[in-house]
């Protein structure tokens, strides 16, 4: 491999660190500025120092620490880069892609799991043969509007209810779609997700067949609510509203026996979590992370696609979400808390790396096997596939000092799995021949060549993981598209996680599939009025690095005026 | 203990290297001398000349029930006094270190007795009895393991493995526990592996010749060895990487095969 300045990612670190690529000396190293360098860092001083003497007791404060009372790391000794965000021209400090920094980040976590979806057919069956009541697109419409006011706290039962101020709720609301055009052209078209207006005719005909003549309620469940509780309460709040609602615009009667068969039947027989309980020891309701099956992924993106041509504009947007949802919400903060982990997962979104490294591999796929999806899934394709990537990708490390510092660590081990992952996955457009590739990489290739793998003890979940992942038992592997952070080997780490994630998305983008798990799912998803951006992840994520997302469920009406 | 040599396939200048490595009769080279005051003064865990702190009485004075392993195994000096563990940790540069954390752990598998150790992407604790780690110590600092500006002494703060190197061609420390001695050439000390200051600067020697480094070299690297020459390697971790799937999946898949 020559050295290649053009290539994107080289340049964007050539354009961020000032320097050359090939380098291997930092003539400024130790010279670069401290803490001071960074505005971010230098802004939080001056914030923690206000905090502190407003309150009197001590707050952030890093040179404080290091250099006066010489306790830990004088921060800042290496050059702190800026970075670009990937498909934009966005640059930012890695401390605004800390998911707490950034309120996109957050808004995209709290959109997929305030998130309740419930299929109307049984309740609406229940109406009909149990109550002799007909169901119409005018009771249907009457239902939505009275669904709308409870959702969001209002009352219609009861008068001595305290309701939720329609300010603190605004992202709250209820829609519904369905496969069947003529029912969908006759509801009001407020209240209605649009499958042929969300998605090109052979996806939206695919998607109609996936959810046929059902008629599936979306419910958006107050980002404040799900905030000062949990997702496990996401179902119930869905259930409650609902049940009033149907009860209001139907004329039921509260507490009669039939009642108990409606209740069933609209607020639990055809639910949809988006996440099963975690485990044990993360112990939280429903709709959390760790019950996510990582199938979902895909259907919730929802970025145009380029294929046939070209599968990386939607699997980079899937390798953003990855990132974000199972490297930094669950590794990051769920399970380290504090700095967490932001710069590892952010790299898999910055200075277009992936896109870069991603086009070289698709070219390879192109010479190799002719179109994307078509190539064998056999041991020849997983090993080929493996080792090309792990390859290209060692060889660039080696040829540009740079990008090893850039990804320090461990990242680097994870950037090759994970483009180990991209290239079986675009190739044979199987997602368990990703999966193989990337702990192969991991497990074997990386390590004999280089002699190095990742932070102390994560290589031992890709070990077994190899030994167990074809298993579809639930404790074992699952089909890809079920599996998630409960499955016991993929919860300690989030690495082993993010790169089988990503060889789906990758996967079904090869497949030019039009959902991957659920096409209700991918439905739910396309609707315009969600506050996070779910066909611009990448660019919402940078709004939010800029501090120009407007997130929901802020409390500013209820506190004092500043 | 008897003579032993683990396998590892393939046959070119980095397997061979390895092998050396995984060959308990290789003795590697002694290149500098450093006191075994100023080793105790690097590691930081007591001061030179203290006794050393005990976790138990002398095996000998102990009425254990009988295990038969006891009886196989030879105690180490450490384990026979009743020391306390304590721990060394080295950082190793991306940039040709002599033996990258895997490549060491696996070393002291083959070196070493009544140890426990832990192979990060950059650093490898190592933890043994305290007279135990002392000797080892020495043999770790003294020889072609150690170079002093790709290999570091840290027990935290380890990160800088894969950053690029300072202006003297030293691995990055954000503690910045050792410099260059410009007038000497070789690398000193000012901090314990802890980062406490020391009062005396430790010398530690020259860092190695780059030349030097490339001839010791065990990883495969674009330039050098290429990883894709490695074909006898990857042909290998191929079968390791099927029987592991099918032995898991369905052992009787694995038959035959």
């Amino acid at each position: 491999m020559a050295v290649d300045r053009t290539k994107e990612h080289i340049k964007w670190l050539e354009e961020t660190y000032k320097v050359e690529a090939t380098d291997i000396i930092d003539k400024k190293l130790y010279q670069h500025g401290g803490t001071r360098q960074s505005k971010r860092k230098t802004e939080y001083i001056e914030y923690a120092n206000k905090i502190a003497k407003e309150r009197g007791i001590p707050s952030y404060d890093p040179d404080h620490i290091a250099l006066e009372l010489e306790i830990g790391v004088p921060l800042g000794q290496r050059y702190l880069e800026p970075v670009k965000i990937s498909g934009t021209d966005v640059f930012c400090e890695y401390e605004d892609l800390h998911m707490l920094n950034n309120a996109a980040i957050q808004q995209m976590i709290d959109d997929i799991f305030r998130t309740a979806i419930v299929c109307l057919d049984l309740p609406h069956r229940v109406l009909i043969d149990r109550y002799g009541f007909e169901v119409t697109p005018e009771s249907i419409n009457r239902y939505l509007e009275t669904i709308n006011h409870t959702m969001v706290g209002g009352a219609v039962a009861q008068e001595h209810m305290c309701e939720l101020h329609p300010g603190l709720c605004p992202d709250g609301y209820v829609k519904v779609f369905t496969g069947d055009d003529d029912v969908a052209n006759s509801l009001d078209k407020r209240f209605v997700i649009d499958i042929n207006r969300e998605f090109p005719e052979e996806k939206a005909a695919k998607l109609k067949e996936g959810v046929k003549r059902s008629l599936w309620q979306v419910s958006r469940i107050p980002t404040h609510a799900l905030r000062s509780m949990d997702g496990g309460m996401v179902h119930r709040w869905n259930a409650m509203g609902q049940t009033m609602a149907f009860i209001s615009s139907y004329h039921l009667c509260a507490g009669e026996a039939a009642i108990s068969d409606f209740a069933y039947a609209a607020k639990h027989a055809q639910y949809i979590w988006m996440g099963t309980p975690p485990f044990i020891s993360k112990a939280r309701g429903h709709n959390s992370i760790v019950g996510l099956p990582i199938g979902y992924i895909f259907d919730i993106i929802q970025h145009e696609s380029a294929m046939p041509e070209d599968p990386i504009p939607v699997s980079s947007e899937g390798l953003a979400m990855e990132s974000v949802l199972f490297f930094q919400l669950y590794y990051g903060q769920m399970m380290i808390g504090t700095v967490g982990a932001t710069v590892a997962p952010a790299t898999f979104y910055v200075n277009d790396l992936y896109e870069s490294r991603g086009y070289y591999l698709t070219d390879w796929i192109r010479k190799k096997y002719g179109e994307f999806a078509s190539a064998p899934m056999n041991w020849d394709t997983i090993h080929d596939c493996a080792e090309e990537a792990t390859m290209h990708c060692l060889e660039e490390y080696d040829i540009y000092p740079l990008l090893p510092e850039h990804h320090w660590g461990l990242i680097h081990a994870i950037q090759i799995s994970i483009s180990a992952s991209a290239c079986a996955a675009w190739a044979t457009g199987n997602s368990m021949a990703a999966a193989l590739a990337a702990h192969h990489s991991m497990t074997l290739i990386q390590k004999e060549s280089i002699l190095r793998t990742g932070w102390g003890g994560q290589e031992s979940t890709h070990h077994p993981a190899m030994a167990i992942m074809t298993s579809v038992l639930l404790d074992e592997g699952l089909p890809v598209e079920l599996t998630g952070l409960n499955v016991p080997f993929r919860s300690p780490f989030a690495d082993s996680q993010h790169f089988t994630s990503h060889g789906l998305v990758a996967a079904h983008e090869a497949r030019m599939d039009a959902w991957a798990l659920s096409p209700v799912v991918k439905v739910a998803f396309a609707d315009p009025h969600l506050v996070f951006n779910f066909r611009r992840v990448k660019e919402t994520i940078a709004k939010g690095a800029l501090r120009e997302f407007e997130p929901a469920g802020e409390r500013d009406i209820i506190r004092p005026a500043r | 203990m008897k003579d032993f040599q683990i396998p590892y396939p393939g046959d070119d200048p980095v397997v061979n290297k390895r092998k050396e490595w995984l060959s308990s009769r290789y003795e590697p080279r002694k290149i500098r001398e450093i006191s075994d005051e100023d080793i105790v003064r690097l590691l930081g865990h007591r001061k030179p000349g203290t006794a050393y702190s005990s976790v138990h009485p002398p095996l000998d004075e102990l009425k254990e029930a009988r295990d038969p392993i006891k009886e196989l195994v030879e105690p180490t000096p450490g384990a026979k006094a009743g020391d306390r563990i304590r721990y060394i940790q080295f950082a190793d540069s991306r940039h040709l270190a002599p033996l990258p954390p895997w490549m060491r752990f696996r070393m002291y598998g083959v070196k070493l007795r009544g140890f426990d150790s832990l192979a990060y992407s950059g650093r490898t604790l190592l933890e043994q009895r305290e007279r135990d780690l002392d000797r080892t110590a020495k043999f770790l600092l003294e020889t072609e393991i150690f170079d002093p500006a790709r290999v570091a002494l840290r027990s935290i703060t380890v990160h800088g493995f894969s950053l690029r190197l300072d202006e003297d061609g030293l691995m990055f420390d954000a503690r910045r526990r050792y410099r260059l001695n410009k007038e000497t050439g070789e690398v000193e000390y000012t901090k314990t592996q802890q980062s406490v200051p020391l009062e005396q600067r430790i010398s530690v020697g020259k860092p190695m010749d780059e030349e030097d480094l490339k001839q010791i070299a065990t990883i495969y690297r674009f330039g050098m060895v290429s990883p894709r020459d490695s074909e006898e390697l990857l042909k290998v971790m191929k079968r390791v990487g099927e029987l592991r799937v099918l032995g898991g999946l369905r052992p009787d898949l694995v038959d035959g095969r």
